[in-house]
């Protein structure tokens, strides 16, 4: 039994060696501040059902991105281009993106920083 | 007859020189690579023509295929009644206060119709006078 234990902690504490480094990033709006970021899995992986964060990217007759975020209070905003660097950046989102965004006083998107690495996590 | 061939040899490069130049955006590239050419072709060497002579030909069939190039439209023409249709899906959606998922479906449905400066035209509108509603949507405004 005591060997059985001993095994248990040794997988226990091997699996907590080899899990990797890990950040959860809920959505944060901060209007006063006209920017936004989040990582859109904490988003959907976390325990309400209010915040999100993403862009969409239209191409069709005109080209154009809107980018959108909703903290957990329910602060809401949106911001759009039609910037080719910040549209292209922005089609590089993907599941597990750490996403920012900002806008300037007539909700034009100023900048989107697109980060997928390692440590966010995956949807659930 | 020989500088009859020769002077027809050059007339041909030039037209293959501006079919393979003319969908340049900037035509003054273009201009730029041919003056900067240091190697004359033997051909007109040959055939006595001037360089001068050659860059009026170049220029002279390129002018002709500038206009055809000018005029190919790099977005759709404008839609003055889908832009009016999205105009007052914008003036509907706000009208009571909200901008719903609702509200965003019916812009859609006219927005994807709108060329570039249209649609810019829309979007503008519209988030300039989101601040003023209360937002409902799920997610994008648009």
């Amino acid at each position: 039994m005591k060997k059985l234990i001993t095994t248990a902690f040794l997988l226990s504490a091997l699996g907590a060696a080899t899990a990797g480094y890990k950040q959860t990033k809920t959505v944060v709006v901060q209007g006063a501040n006209h920017n936004a970021w989040g990582v859109l899995a904490s988003a959907r992986n976390s325990a309400n059902n209010v915040e999100y964060i993403g862009c969409n990217v239209y191409s069709a007759s005109s080209k154009s991105a809107n980018c959108f975020a909703k903290d957990a209070a329910g602060v809401y905003m949106t911001c759009w281009t039609s910037d080719t660097g910040i549209i292209n950046t922005a089609q590089n989102i993907s599941a597990d993106t750490y996403l920012y965004f900002s806008w300037d006083a007539s909700n034009m998107c100023t900048s989107v920083y697109v980060e997928n690495a390692s440590q966010y996590e995956p949807k659930q | 007859m020989k500088r009859a061939a020769l002077t027809a040899l050059a007339i041909a490069a030039a037209v293959v020189v501006g079919r393979a130049t003319v969908s340049t955006p900037e035509s003054t590239h273009t201009e730029r690579v041919i003056e900067h050419r240091s190697v004359e072709p033997s051909a007109v060497q040959a055939s006595g023509l001037t360089a001068a002579e050659v860059r009026d030909i170049v220029r002279t069939e390129l002018a002709q295929q500038a206009p055809a190039a000018a005029a190919a439209p790099e977005s759709p023409p404008a839609d003055d009644a889908a832009l009016a249709r999205a105009h007052a899906a914008v003036d509907a959606g706000l009208a009571d206060g909200r901008w719903t998922n609702e509200d965003r479906e019916q812009l859609r449905r006219e927005f994807v119709l709108l060329p570039q400066a249209q649609a810019e035209e829309i979007l503008r509108t519209l988030f300039t006078s989101l601040p003023r509603v209360k937002v409902e949507v799920d997610g994008p405004a648009v």
